[in-house]
């Protein structure tokens, strides 16, 4: 059973999703894009709460996007595991480089306050990942 | 991505299973282009695209089932990406089953032609099943003086189906449409023994015979017409009708499970329901009034292109998905 009504996914939002992946002469219904609507509703419902099922057999308190991963694959829909886990790598990759960056900061930060904190190792890295940053060869990083 | 070229469904039953099976590689196909694609965006994206829609309102629908979790950074950004990649999944599916049918609009009807030829959308029943049964038992709000019979009669006909689908559906928000469904298309009777398909029935052929007579029709004569066949089948067959309704809502209780599938295949339009409009602001009268018109002209253009084999598609249609549904 679908959710209440506050719940609802903004139709119109569904609906530029809906044409974004058609060509240009389609046409949709309001019937269609109000059944979308809630299947895309229900379809996160179900996913999601699979997801939980898992987290609570396991006894731990925190859904992350492996388990979805996981319950996709478990119902079925593989082609969403395969693109979603290709997608949670990426987006890892993502937060790495903006930690980095992140700790590049701070240890900088550190370096100047306390003067000889870290020794040579630390500075190198700095001027590594800021030489790297600065000429703008982010393509270039190694994919871990 | 190219188009999948359109099919002539032939009324042959051999034809069909073919048409049937050209549909399925036609989806095969389309699918393994959209995920090639999909691939290739996320891996130029890095993870970092822009979402279409808001992660505050997927935050909203994960929430009511999971309390007692919590959940971590990343999981609404990646279940809002999963929405995203459903959305457009389904709807490739669907503008595939449009294209069969030689239509360039997706429907209702496409969208559950979708879902039941796809194994791993069995889940989605129950929602196409909630959605048929509203979707038949919309009340008219309206406030013409015609339109308040009708809105008393069909309250008072449909009193005990909506008692059975109340207590299917506890929990679930009614709809309250803006302006009256156009463009009702009939139905075998034994299908569907409502006065609401007889009155689409009526109207259909009361279209035939204006088309012979005029093709250009007056939108107001269109409203009139409708308003008219309305009041005349209601008043002539209510009591007979709640018999009939009360027979079978008595007895056989799984066959009206069955009997909701071609409500919706023959809504092809339907009113706007307020509380979805919840990203912009509620239309006026005069907006109200233009999208009705724009609707009429798609209505008019789809019965333009299919006239005669529409009937022919809309049987094999509903025999397929009560086929189906038996499964």
């Amino acid at each position: 059973m679908t959710n209440g009504q506050d719940n609802l996914l903004p139709i119109a939002n569904v609906g530029r999703i809906m044409k974004d992946g058609l060509p240009p002469q389609a046409k949709i219904s309001k019937r269609a894009k109000e059944t979308i609507q809630e299947c895309a509703t229900e379809f996160i419902s179900f996913v999601t709460g699979e997801a939980s099922e898992r987290c609570r057999r396991e006894r731990r308190k925190t859904v992350n996007g492996d388990d979805v991963c996981h319950a996709m694959r478990s119902l079925g829909l593989d082609h969403y595991a395969d693109a979603m886990h290709r997608y949670l790598q990426r987006y890892r990759e993502g937060e790495e480089l903006a930690a980095s960056l992140n700790s590049s900061s701070s240890a900088a930060a550190a370096a100047a306050a306390a003067g000889s904190r870290g020794g040579g190792a630390i500075q190198i890295d700095v001027r590594a990942e800021l030489s790297i940053f600065r000429s703008g060869n982010n393509q270039g990083r190694p994919n871990n | 991505m190219a188009i999948p070229t359109k099919e002539e469904v032939e009324q042959n039953e051999e034809d069909n299973t073919f048409s049937r099976l050209q549909l399925l590689a036609q989806q095969r196909h389309a699918m393994e282009e959209f995920w090639r694609r999909s691939q290739e965006q996320i891996e130029a994206s890095a993870g970092n695209h822009e979402h279409i829609l808001p992660i505050d309102c997927v935050k909203n629908v994960i929430r009511p089932k999971n309390d007692a979790m919590m959940l971590s950074a990343d999981t609404p950004t990646f279940v809002t990406k999963l929405c995203e990649l459903f959305v457009q999944e389904l709807t490739l599916r669907a503008w595939v089953c449009a294209n069969s049918h030689n239509r360039d609009i997706i429907l209702g009807t496409d969208i559950a032609e979708a879902i039941t030829t796809t194994e791993s959308y069995h889940f989605l029943g129950n929602v196409l099943r909630s959605h048929k049964a509203l979707g038949s038992t919309a009340p008219d709000i309206d406030t013409s003086a015609r339109k308040h019979i009708k809105l008393d009669q069909m309250t008072s006909l449909y009193h005990p189906t909506q008692e059975m689908q109340a207590s299917r559906l506890a929990g679930y928000p009614p709809h309250v449409p803006i302006y009256p469904p156009i463009g009702q298309m009939g139905t075998q009777h034994k299908l569907s023994p409502f006065t609401f398909m007889m009155q689409g029935e009526s109207l259909l052929n009361m279209k035939r015979e204006k088309s012979l007579v005029n093709e250009v029709m007056v939108c107001t004569n269109k409203m009139s017409i409708n308003n008219f066949d309305g009041a005349t089948s209601i008043g002539g067959g209510s009591s007979s009708d709640v018999a009939i309704v009360v027979q079978q809502g008595e007895t056989t209780h799984p066959f009206s499970s069955q009997n909701a599938c071609p409500s919706l295949e023959d809504n092809y339009v339907v009113p706007m329901p307020t509380g979805h409009v919840q990203s912009f602001s509620p239309p006026t009268n005069i907006n109200v009034k233009k999208l009705h018109q724009e609707e009429k002209n798609i209505y008019s253009q789809d019965v333009a292109e299919e006239d005669m084999s529409n009937e022919s598609l809309e049987g094999s249609q509903k025999d397929e998905d009560l086929f189906l549904h038996e499964k």
